[in-house]
């Protein structure tokens, strides 16, 4: 379990990041974080993983403070940057290095993941493109059985067959003692795979649901014909509009990530609907 | 479960290996650059007859220059996001990848440089003497200055060793600066209060009424003559003394430095 309480985080004292964020993240989820550029995405994750401190409020993790940066919590989490650094070796020299450190390093799932992949353990890290160097991190990370991951735009960089056994390997890896955490702005790339939905805007979460629950409040309707009356929001697309209105008949209908989010920025009743119905870090 | 968090010997041998892994062949390579700049060097002197100085000169000024440099780049992933992120989260514990590279940049530095000059000087040595016939100096760890010279580079390298973790960007540059600042400033300081206590009765800019010696951090006295045994251990002794607490204090802010290093 995850546990943030009124946490607040500024890089410049005047303009705070977080203030009073108060979330709790549940395991045997993929959590999609969403939120606009500079809403504090990656800085959220980092202040997870113990790379940056909170100025007020408490972060725990399994039972740790990420502050405190102990082996036993830094072994239990991985979190792969949009950036990230590999030193010069071959793949199986780094992985026999550097897998004494995750005691719970299950190799014989890396090579699984490597070889849907199509990567060879004898490559060197610097004849490898940015998206190979980012299967291997990726396929190191889920072999770790780590508790919680943290992927920032973790298809960036990868080419379509690619991402296609990204997801595979993601919602296979996925089981009730872990939280996957993943921030992204290609919502379509990881649409079927990340549920429930959290969003950040201007330091706060302002939804935490899950896609049912959402579906419970809001639904999400194709139209031909320019729509009309009371809707929540409408978008253009190739053969007419999506359009978003309160779901008073409590039908589910599919709902599409990136028109949820496109919703919310540019309609806030959206959200104080969809609290209505789904309190903050429940279920 | 309950782990050790703070340290453990096995953690603390995978982080030496890692990093021993990471920059062998960056460090081989220099360790093989000088050993060439050294072998020439002495060859060259010996043929032009000029005194090297090998042991009294030549190797401590080496050993200090390079070894606080090295000293100043022990952290440079802190300088980098990349790195930085990689080096944080590794899972070990600060106090761990503290000592690896604390080790590495003292034990292993002196080990290797040590090793190059000794097989340098050996190598200057044969090829002067069995094809030039002619007598070459040979390395010698043993000598007094020498050991003067590691005490000297220990004390330092844990100002260098501070200013890596402290200062993001040309750590020793900024090192040397700060430590020429703090030595301008005690002067400046000591000098105004000099002249505030006994105001005419010193003359405060002549270094004689301090009754300093050129030679007293390294035992000898300004006629360059060597102290007695006795005299030379109770120098060096009280050296120790008087550099050893701000070097461990130096060593602990260091440590404590990184612990809260964010990124």
């Amino acid at each position: 379990m995850i546990s943030i309480n009124n946490l607040s985080f500024f890089y410049q004292k005047k303009e705070p990041l977080f203030e009073s964020l108060d979330i709790e993240l549940k395991p045997g989820n993929i959590y999609g974080l969403l939120g606009k550029n500079g809403a504090g995405k990656t800085t959220l994750m980092k202040l997870m993983s113990g790379l940056l401190f909170p100025k007020s409020g408490s972060i725990d993790i399994f039972g740790h403070l990420p502050q405190e940066r102990n082996p036993d919590f830094l072994s239990d989490i991985f979190f792969l940057p949009e950036e990230f650094f590999l030193p010069d070796l071959k793949i199986k020299n780094f992985v026999s290095l550097y897998r004494r450190n995750y005691p719970k390093f299950y190799l014989e799932k890396f090579n699984m993941y490597l070889n849907s992949f199509k990567l060879s353990q004898k490559s060197r890290f610097d004849n490898l493109s940015f998206g190979e160097k980012k299967k291997v991190i990726f396929s190191f990370g889920l072999a770790s059985n780590c508790k919680l991951l943290l992927l920032d735009e973790p298809t960036n960089g990868l080419d379509i067959p690619s991402k296609t056994i990204f997801r595979k390997i993601l919602a296979s890896s996925l089981d009730e003692k872990r939280i996957i955490i993943v921030s992204t702005h290609v919502v379509r790339d990881l649409q079927n795979l990340i549920d429930p939905i959290v969003m950040i805007d201007k330091g706060k979460i302002i939804v935490n649901s899950e896609l049912f629950d959402i579906s419970k409040m809001i639904s999400m309707e194709h139209q031909y014909t320019e729509p009309k009356g009371s809707l929540l929001y409408s978008e253009k697309v190739m053969d007419g509009y999506t359009v978003v209105t309160e779901n008073k008949n409590k039908t589910e209908s599919k709902i599409d990530i990136e028109i949820l989010f496109n919703a919310i920025q540019s309609n806030k009743k959206i959200v104080s609907l969809l609290n209505s119905g789904v309190s903050h870090g429940s279920r | 479960m309950v782990r050790d968090n703070l340290y453990s010997f096995r953690r603390l041998l995978s982080t030496l290996r890692q990093d021993l892994s990471t920059n062998i062949w960056k460090v081989l390579l220099a360790a093989e650059a000088l050993w060439g700049v050294l072998v020439i060097s002495l060859l060259y002197f010996n043929a032009a007859n000029r005194n090297f100085n090998l042991n009294d000169k030549f190797f401590p000024f080496v050993l200090v220059i390079i070894g606080l440099f090295i000293a100043s780049i022990s952290f440079g992933e802190l300088n980098d996001k990349k790195r930085g992120h990689f080096f944080l989260i590794l899972p070990a514990s600060s106090l761990e990848k503290f000592l690896s590279r604390f080790l590495f940049s003292t034990i292993g530095y002196l080990f290797l440089i040590s090793f190059v000059f000794y097989t340098a000087s050996l190598c200057a040595y044969g090829i002067d003497f069995y094809l030039l016939d002619k007598n070459q100096i040979l390395f010698n760890i043993a000598d007094s200055s020498i050991i003067s010279a590691i005490l000297v580079f220990l004390i330092l390298h844990s100002l260098f060793f501070f200013g890596a973790v402290y200062f993001r960007k040309l750590a020793f540059l900024k090192m040397i600066l700060a430590i020429s600042g703090l030595i301008f400033f005690a002067g400046a300081i000591g000098i105004i209060e000099m002249k505030i206590i006994l105001w005419e009765h010193v003359d405060v800019f002549a270094l004689k009424n301090f009754g300093l010696k050129k030679g007293w951090m390294i035992g000898r006295s300004s006629n360059q003559t060597m102290l007695s045994d006795l005299e030379s251990f109770k120098n060096i002794s009280l050296i120790i003394i008087k550099s050893g607490i701000p070097t461990i204090l130096f060593i602990l802010l260091s440590y404590l430095r990184l612990k809260e290093t964010e990124l």
